[in-house]
């Protein structure tokens, strides 16, 4: 498995458009880079980078991919090396073949303000964890 | 535990800090409902220590250790075990600063609060070591 430096990561979250936390005045100056990412349903993806050593390894790359930047080591490569923002839609879970959405919690869904390219990949039981998390904010 | 009006809390606050320190928790609300409870910290430590235990993964390399800690699902590197380690304690900050910042709103991170606040819960590097890795023979690393 082909595994980054800190270069890479670096250049996937520019890629991907992460923003680089800046450190507060009067707060602990951070000897990492942290970087953070929110997703239009609300989540928000957080890493932060160690200067300096090499590579890193492959388990800890893994973690990294799954927990972290939430996407495959082939969606990370492709940014880095072509410069190709990955798409999340397979985060919330796969909807199986055939069952669609019922029409109100796609409806209430829209309404509650998730954007409509975020239905793509909900399963219902997600769909509908989805809208009270959505309902509650509101 | 006794609870206190506001505008009663407000005027006799050291007694309440007082009394908490005891181990008798304070709760503090308009009306009749608690809004806030002051506690002995040691004491809420140990509760949060007793629910929400850490369990940090070691992954030895040729050229260095690397560590991830799962329930806050950050990482420390170092080109030796106590290197890294510190890595992680940095990590482990870094993450409830942002966490304290933005990241507690959000439902992907909710779940970590327990574990966020015994980091926060921690005055300085060496009991944040100490809650990650536990009170081992040279370790934290300073």
């Amino acid at each position: 498995m082909r595994v980054p430096r800190p270069d890479d990561l670096r250049r996937f979250c520019v890629v991907d458009g992460w923003v680089r936390a800046a450190d507060a005045p009067g707060r602990r100056v951070s000897k990492h880079e942290v970087w953070t990412k929110r997703i239009a349903d609300g989540r928000i993806l957080h890493t932060a980078i160690s200067k300096g050593r090499g590579e890193y390894g492959v388990p800890l790359f893994a973690r990294i991919l799954r927990a972290q930047l939430q996407v495959t080591a082939a969606q990370f490569w492709l940014a880095v090396d072509k410069g190709e923002a990955p798409r999340r839609p397979g985060v919330h879970g796969s909807r199986p073949q055939g069952e669609p959405l019922p029409f109100a919690l796609a409806e209430r869904l829209l309404a509650a303000g998730l954007p409509q390219a975020e239905l793509a990949g909900l399963g219902q039981a997600e769909a509908e964890r989805l809208l009270a998390e959505l309902e509650r904010r509101r | 535990m006794v609870r206190w009006q506001m505008s009663e809390a407000r005027k006799d606050f050291s007694t309440l800090v007082e009394r908490a320190s005891l181990g008798e928790w304070q709760l503090v609300g308009r009306r009749a409902r608690a809004e806030v409870v002051l506690a002995d910290a040691a004491e809420i430590a140990e509760l949060l220590a007793a629910a929400f235990p850490f369990a940090p993964e070691v992954f030895a390399e040729e050229t260095g250790v690397e560590i991830w800690l799962p329930e806050l699902e950050v990482y420390g590197r170092g080109s030796t075990l106590a290197e890294a380690q510190d890595d992680l304690v940095e990590a482990a900050l870094d993450f409830v600063d942002a966490w304290e910042a933005e990241l507690r709103a959000a439902p992907n991170q909710r779940h970590k609060s327990g574990h966020a606040r015994r980091v926060q819960l921690a005055d300085d590097r060496a009991r944040v070591a100490e809650v990650l890795f536990g009170a081992t023979p040279g370790s934290p690393p300073r």
